[in-house]
């Protein structure tokens, strides 16, 4: 299987927020970062995926079926940041949950992932710090060996030793080159240590999905003068903030920057970078 | 589905133990000391409230999305609450019969006359909650709830009022119905007939409430 998500042109439509036409596709063995504002559509378009909403338009395969009534969900595994088991119950009555629940439960699997993350079996949820809830729905996630997991938030409220554990886990987790990961996130730099390729979403379109060592080569912030700027052809000028004497730019083709204004300065931009300077734009 | 029914024993056990304790107590000290043998009836109104709450605690976690991403049906997430209040009717009918028996042994009630009466009141919930459960997938659980008490009271408050008016009298039932419920066949209109329409009337519940779920996005 080429690839463990297709999505081809989907459309959903709420009175206030349409996704217009997505495009994303999960490579098997990748991990995608899917980015976006709050409100951009990831949540919707991660919906869309597991078949809890219908869609309007478009086609959704995921791992080689495109109808959402048929779709093998015992080979997927998903954490979505604010729906979960309801918070008196234990990881041991979630382990006896599972086991009937899902086809492929590991309970040895979830009792080294638990142990892992140092979750006690016997504590409730609601006693859980932030953290560990959000460990403890990784685990549920991964103890049935899911070969595509879909990750809504998943590493927010982590402190970043236990980010770079999960982080190292899924780089694991993809090794095999059968298992893959769509995820999402509003920690940009968790996704630049990670995936393989980033899509950003805004307001409902897609705006791009990229390698990600390509989108950080490619993309940069120019700063230099006013009178350098008008220089510049306009169609490598993403977006513009005026601090001061200088400007800054986020420029679609750095290289291209650089030839023609050898003597400015063209740092490499972030994910976060092309984000704010997205966001700036649509603001202007 | 055994997951399912395993989940909202888990959490409904965790929530409702001591209150299902403190309820059992205090209807039968009330059922045994004053005397007041409909106190035996409430507890089968009761079981059904406390799956119904499930409905709402699913609705806090956001159970129905997450579920959304678990190899189980949409059928099989409605059964297990359908299936959870036929459990607990049964169960609070088996708890009702053994306190109709000791209010038989302890003040000489008719036993017989209890268990009926017990009997047709479990089949009147079981109609009731069917109904419940389809206004909650509907409608959401706090309007559905208001909405069926309502219009419970109403249905009971007219024939109580008639009742008291002697009026009910002077509606003319149908000659069939008039023999299977008042007439010589009182017992087995209550005992076979009311519970085989309870019996309907819940299955269609169950099969619209499916048809409800089944359109549902979370």
């Amino acid at each position: 299987m080429e690839n463990a998500i297709c999505i081809r042109g989907l459309c959903k439509h709420y009175e206030d927020f349409s996704l217009e036409n997505l495009d994303l596709t999960v490579p098997t063995g990748t991990i995608v970062g899917f980015v976006g504002e709050n409100g951009a559509g990831k949540t919707t378009t991660l919906k869309a995926i597991f078949g809890a909403i219908r869609t309007d338009g478009g086609s959704i395969e995921v791992l080689g079926c495109t109808d959402p009534d048929r779709l093998d969900k015992s080979q997927i595994g998903v954490v979505m940041e604010d729906s979960f088991f309801y918070e008196t119950l234990t990881p041991r009555q979630v382990n006896s949950i599972m086991k009937s629940l899902q086809p492929g439960w590991d309970s040895a699997e979830f009792a080294r992932l638990l142990n892992d993350y140092q979750l006690p079996e016997k504590k409730l949820i609601k006693d859980m710090s932030k953290g560990m809830r959000m460990k403890f729905r990784l685990a549920t996630a991964l103890a049935h060996k899911p070969k595509l997991l879909i990750l809504d938030e998943a590493t927010s409220g982590l402190d970043p030793v236990v980010r770079g554990e999960v982080l190292d886990y899924l780089r694991d987790y993809i090794q095999d080159e059968s298992h893959s990961v769509l995820m999402s996130s509003h920690i940009t730099s968790d996704l630049e240590k990670v995936a393989d390729s980033i899509a950003y979403l805004r307001k409902g379109r897609l705006l791009f999905q990229m390698d990600r060592d390509e989108l950080l080569e490619k993309y940069g912030v120019l700063r230099c003068s006013p009178e350098q700027l008008e220089v510049l052809d306009n169609r490598l000028k993403v977006a513009t903030r005026k601090t001061g004497f200088t400007c800054e730019t986020l420029v679609s083709d750095a290289a291209a920057a650089r030839r023609a204004l050898p003597d400015a300065v063209i740092d490499r931009a972030s994910i976060e970078d092309i984000m704010q300077f997205y966001t700036g734009r649509d603001a202007q | 589905m055994i997951g399912l029914l395993k989940k909202d024993f888990f959490i409904l056990w965790h929530a409702y133990h001591k209150n299902l304790a403190l309820v059992l107590v205090l209807y039968s000290v009330m059922a045994l000391a004053m005397d007041l043998t409909f106190m035996v009836f409430f507890f089968a109104w009761i079981s059904g409230f406390y799956i119904l709450s499930g409905l709402t605690i699913d609705n806090y976690s956001k159970w129905d999305l997450y579920a959304a991403s678990l190899p189980v049906s949409k059928r099989q997430i409605v059964g297990a609450k359908f299936i959870l209040i036929t459990l607990a009717l049964l169960i609070s009918f088996v708890i009702g019969t053994l306190l109709c028996g000791l209010l038989t042994l302890l003040k000489g009630t008719p036993f017989l006359e209890n268990l009926l009466s017990l009997f047709a009141v479990s089949f009147v919930c079981l109609a009731y909650f069917g109904v419940s459960l389809v206004l909650s997938y509907k409608y959401g659980v706090e309007k559905a709830r208001t909405a069926v008490l309502l219009a419970a009271a109403a249905v009971f408050g007219c024939l109580f009022a008639l009742g008291k008016l002697d009026l009910l009298q002077s509606f003319a039932l149908p000659g069939l119905l008039q023999t299977l419920f008042l007439g010589d066949l009182a017992i087995w209109g209550w005992a076979v007939v009311m519970p085989v329409c309870c019996i309907l009337v819940y299955l269609l519940c169950w099969a619209i409430a499916t048809r409800i779920y089944s359109r549902k996005e979370f």
